[in-house]
């Protein structure tokens, strides 16, 4: 693949991820209180509904902001793997351990199953562990 | 600058489309308006109802609109929902009774 191309699909999954994060954040700082009552009622997490409704949305910009940035982008790209990642492990855990459970998440993929919510993760997360493999190779041919 | 320009639109189109999604807030009750029904201080009896008023923003209306000018009519009003009250207690128990001049 030639450097250029790489560049430019580094680019394209990075603006996806800066549409994906900042439509969920803003959507979740929209619907503050539905959200905020959701997580209560969500396992493991209910106890720092009030901290993580403010810190959710906060981190999801941060890592917007670092993808939006080229210099920053790996960084950007890391933490979006990371937080798929916490994401995923979270789904994977509920649709284990519960069974009627509340969406948290924000705007229309609140209308996903629990299932599809965690392809979608999933799916989320290799799109992010893709993107800082093409990163990675094209600073490794710049050299 | 141009390295900006996918990003700053993807996060114009993030911003258009949760702003597009976002719930809808319902416009808030008019906490002020009040119920309306013809009295008949002569029979004591409540007649039609006449609706919901603001009976300061909604004046001229009430005034076009509801309490007949007879002299032997009066409107009575409330907090309470168009199908009270009923009895001349319940109208009695009425925050007030305007007169229509």
């Amino acid at each position: 693949m030639k450097p250029s191309t790489l560049a430019r699909t580094t680019e394209i999954i990075s603006a996806f991820f800066i549409l994906l994060f900042v439509y969920t954040a803003t959507s979740k700082l929209l619907s503050h209180q539905t959200f905020v009552i959701n997580l209560k009622k969500s396992p493991l997490i209910a106890f720092a509904s009030g901290f993580l409704s403010w810190a959710i949305p906060s981190i999801e910009i941060i890592i917007a902001v670092l993808l939006f940035f080229p210099r920053f982008r790996r960084l950007g790209l890391l933490a979006s793997f990371g937080l798929m990642t916490v994401f995923t492990i979270y789904i994977a855990y509920m649709l284990l351990t519960s069974s009627h459970l509340p969406c948290s998440c924000g705007g229309v993929i609140s209308k996903l199953s629990w299932k599809e919510h965690l392809w979608l993760n999933v799916l989320l997360s290799v799109l992010a562990a893709f993107s800082l493999c093409l990163q990675q190779r094209f600073k490794f041919l710049l050299q | 600058m141009k390295k900006y320009l996918l990003g700053f639109f993807s996060i114009v189109i993030a911003i258009s489309l949760s702003a597009y999604n976002a719930p809808k807030q319902k416009a808030a009750k008019n906490t002020s308006t009040l119920n309306y029904w013809e009295y008949n201080p002569n029979t004591q009896q409540l007649g039609d109802s006449l609706g919901e008023f603001d009976p300061v923003a909604d004046r001229n209306d009430l005034i076009a609109v509801s309490c007949p000018d007879n002299g032997t009519i009066q409107c009575a009003r409330g907090y309470s929902s168009p199908s009270e009250p009923q009895t001349q207690q319940e109208i009695d128990n009425f925050q007030d009774k305007v007169a229509h001049n």
